[in-house]
């Protein structure tokens, strides 16, 4: 008996360490998500879907691509380290909700583009990999899109930061908060004023 | 021995002077030493360098904290990778620690800029920055600006 669990347990581990070098692994939820917008879209333009349900539909399929504890902490650089866990969660919880905001406002925004993804990603270390994509819209020049992806024990690959045309975004929302932490005198200031309209005002 | 003494005077403050614009070039160059403690190395992943020399400075938060020992062709990702070589008394870069290539000026020197994460682990002598922003072309900012406009019109 023992044997047997020693030995599931060994495959399990080897499973999960096989997936934290699989390239092709590390792009497959961002296709699964991509092929599920365009599909909710299409129902959202066949008046299937309301706005509102295509928001929650798009969100739902989001978040568990998007590692908000790891971006947060990104986002948040030095002055995580002065901050509370409370305040680390909270901040946490701020962001996933700009997140939706801006997803809403992107579907607003939406003229047509694809998102091409690359057959693999790279692996830049166990655990860690990039996939070099691309926005396609009509008449304009493709946008090059990376996504900085990390492995997750549990939950498999993730969107840890994206650079859009060469533009670091992780680092911008970084220099954003850290405007705010300025603008407001705290740490806890800039949580509670942290919000999709205050960040793209800056 | 008049004589002597005002020439030994004379090649004293020529000396002086010597030492002086030694340690001004020193300065001005980034080449002077950025710690006692000794240093680590680090190394980031850029996918465009453009400019960065090697003895560039690294700072972080506008102080220098250390510089460009090195810079490579990586194969594999296609990317540079510059190896830079980090003073003891800056030890505590968080593992999610971003890198950006940033001008000193409009038209200065192109320099590291590190920016500590929120990651409670550090990162220690021989790891790797992937977080990071290349540096920004002016050709190729005004190319996308001119095919923007054209597709515009």
């Amino acid at each position: 008996m023992k044997v047997w669990l020693a030995t599931a347990l060994v495959c399990l581990l080897s499973i999960g360490a096989w997936a934290q070098e699989d390239p092709k692994a590390a792009v497959e939820p961002l296709k699964i998500v991509r092929d599920t917008f365009y599909q909710d879209v299409s129902k959202f333009q066949a008046g299937q879907l309301t706005e509102e349900e295509l928001v929650i539909r798009i969100s739902e399929q989001f978040a568990p691509l998007i590692n908000d504890r790891t971006v947060a902490l990104r986002v948040m650089g030095k002055f995580a380290r002065q901050a509370t866990q409370a305040e680390r969660d909270r901040f946490t919880d701020r962001l996933e909700s700009s997140l939706v905001d801006a997803y809403a406002r992107g579907l607003a925004a939406y003229g047509g583009e694809q998102l091409v993804l690359p057959e693999e990603g790279v692996i830049l270390k166990p655990g860690r990999a990039v996939a070099e994509a691309r926005l396609e819209s009509p008449g304009r020049e493709a946008l090059p899109i990376q996504f900085a992806l990390g492995f997750e024990e549990g939950k498999g690959w993730m969107v840890e930061n994206v650079v859009i045309a060469g533009i670091n975004l992780g680092l911008t929302l970084r220099n954003q908060f850290a405007d705010l932490v300025q603008s407001t005198g705290s740490v806890t200031g800039a949580i509670d004023s942290w919000s999709f309209e205050s960040v793209s005002a800056k | 021995m008049y004589s002597r003494r005002l020439e030994l005077s004379v090649g004293a403050f020529v000396l002086l002077g010597a030492l002086c614009l030694a340690f001004l070039a020193l300065e001005v160059s980034g080449l002077a030493s950025t710690g006692d403690n000794g240093t680590y190395r680090l190394s980031a992943r850029f996918d465009n360098v453009a400019g960065l020399t090697t003895r560039a400075k690294v700072s972080a938060a506008g102080v220098t904290v250390g510089r460009v020992v090195g810079i490579r062709y990586d194969k594999a990702t296609a990317a540079a990778i510059v190896d830079m070589e980090i003073s003891q008394d800056f030890a505590e870069f968080s593992e999610d620690t971003s890198a950006s290539i940033l001008t000193a000026g409009l038209l200065g020197e192109k320099y590291i800029g590190l920016s500590t994460g929120g990651d409670p682990n550090n990162l220690a002598d021989g790891d790797m920055i992937y977080d990071t922003q290349s540096a920004i072309v002016l050709e190729e900012l005004i190319g996308k600006f001119l095919l923007n406009m054209s597709s515009e019109k």
